[in-house]
């Protein structure tokens, strides 16, 4: 079920009424209008834990969806928290958001070529209950982290040179937003010489 | 280009960054926050080249010796560094002088995640790449608060223009 309410600040202080999960504003504005093909998405890695690539899954498409899974993911983290942020944190989510939006653009693009599966975006996501803008940093700062880890898991397995060039240039500014949500924080930004994401 | 070939010219450039943080720590017009910023940013390229170091050990290379103190002008035009290291005059021409030594890593470990050939060194040259870009975007953050300055590209490569 997709909720698509008419305001997202009241949204989602009404979640706190007693959902654990927040519903996620529909499908084609999670894709921001990259384009689609005809054939519906098939949604992928849907229980596959924020932050991994299971080990079994191989094939450069196949990689490449696990990104876009968590591409998928994001949007919908930067979508949901907006509400909450203000002033310079919020023009940053802005642009963060937009970048997203072109990762999953380019890698659908690429999956297509490939030949591989669609993934699509899940139902629903659970990103606990913000009232604050702290918490959503905080919960941005996770989300971030849990994408860093799935490109450092892919790259050193796809095969084509120029698709880990692309996964490395999206991990490098995956990084980019971390470091600036820290820094929004008050904390290190530069917390390590070797960015790994989440454990 | 070989993976030995890779990690040398890898190390190479993170010596002469590294000597040319301590150039602008020593030289540079720093305010204590900048000043701490180079010691972290210079803290970390130590750490990248240690372990290019003992990678290029394990595969049969040897260490490019790190620029003399008299010789890092040269060392840094042979790798494209163009930022003289004596027109430091202002905390702003010591960022730009950062960000452009960031730029030129960011793009040498972009090269590098398409040539080597080891899983583990290109997730090493892809952890380091993203802290690259951290030190970039941070660097650039002190130029600017906008956010297209901060982080200009959905896609890391190196060659964003220096605010």
């Amino acid at each position: 079920m997709v909720v698509a309410p008419s305001s997202r600040r009241s949204f989602l202080r009404g979640a706190a009424a007693g959902l654990a999960t927040l519903p996620v504003v529909p499908a084609a504005t999670l894709l921001g209008g990259c384009g689609g093909d005809d054939a519906e998405p098939v949604e992928d890695f849907s229980t596959t834990p924020p932050g991994r690539i299971p080990a079994d899954v191989n094939g450069d498409a196949e990689l490449l969806g696990g990104a876009l899974a968590a591409e998928h993911r994001q949007i919908a983290a930067y979508l949901s928290g907006l509400p909450l942020l203000e002033a310079q944190a919020l023009a940053d989510a802005e642009r963060f958001l937009a970048h997203e939006r072109a990762h999953a653009a380019r890698l659908r693009g690429l999956i297509a070529g490939l030949g591989g599966p669609d993934v699509g975006p899940r139902p629903s996501y659970d990103f606990g209950l913000p009232g604050t803008a702290a918490d959503v940093l905080r919960t941005l700062h996770r989300v971030e982290q849990e994408t860093i880890a799935v490109y450092m898991q892919i790259v050193p397995r796809l095969s084509d040179p120029l698709l880990r060039a692309t996964a490395a240039s999206i991990a490098a500014v995956e990084a980019e937003h971390d470091a600036v949500v820290l820094q929004r924080l008050g904390r290190q930004p530069l917390a390590t010489a070797f960015v790994t994401g989440a454990p | 280009m070989s993976d030995l070939d890779v990690v040398e010219g890898a190390l190479r450039l993170e010596r002469v960054v590294v000597a040319s943080y301590g150039a602008a720590l020593r030289d540079g017009p720093l305010d204590p926050a900048l000043r701490r910023l180079l010691r972290r940013l210079r803290e970390q390229e130590r750490e990248h080249a240690a372990v290019l170091e003992s990678e290029l050990d394990a595969l049969g290379g040897r260490p490019p010796a790190a620029p003399a103190a008299d010789a890092l002008a040269r060392a840094r035009a042979e790798l494209g560094l163009r930022h003289p290291l004596d027109e430091l005059v202002t905390a702003s021409d010591v960022e730009r002088f950062s960000i452009e030594l960031e730029n030129a890593q960011l793009s040498l470990y972009l090269d590098a995640v398409r040539e080597l050939a080891d899983a583990r060194l290109l997730q090493l040259a892809t952890q380091i790449m993203a802290a690259e870009g951290q030190h970039a975007a941070v660097l650039r953050g002190r130029l600017s608060e906008l956010p297209e300055v901060v982080v200009p590209s959905a896609f890391e490569t190196g060659d964003a223009a220096i605010p």
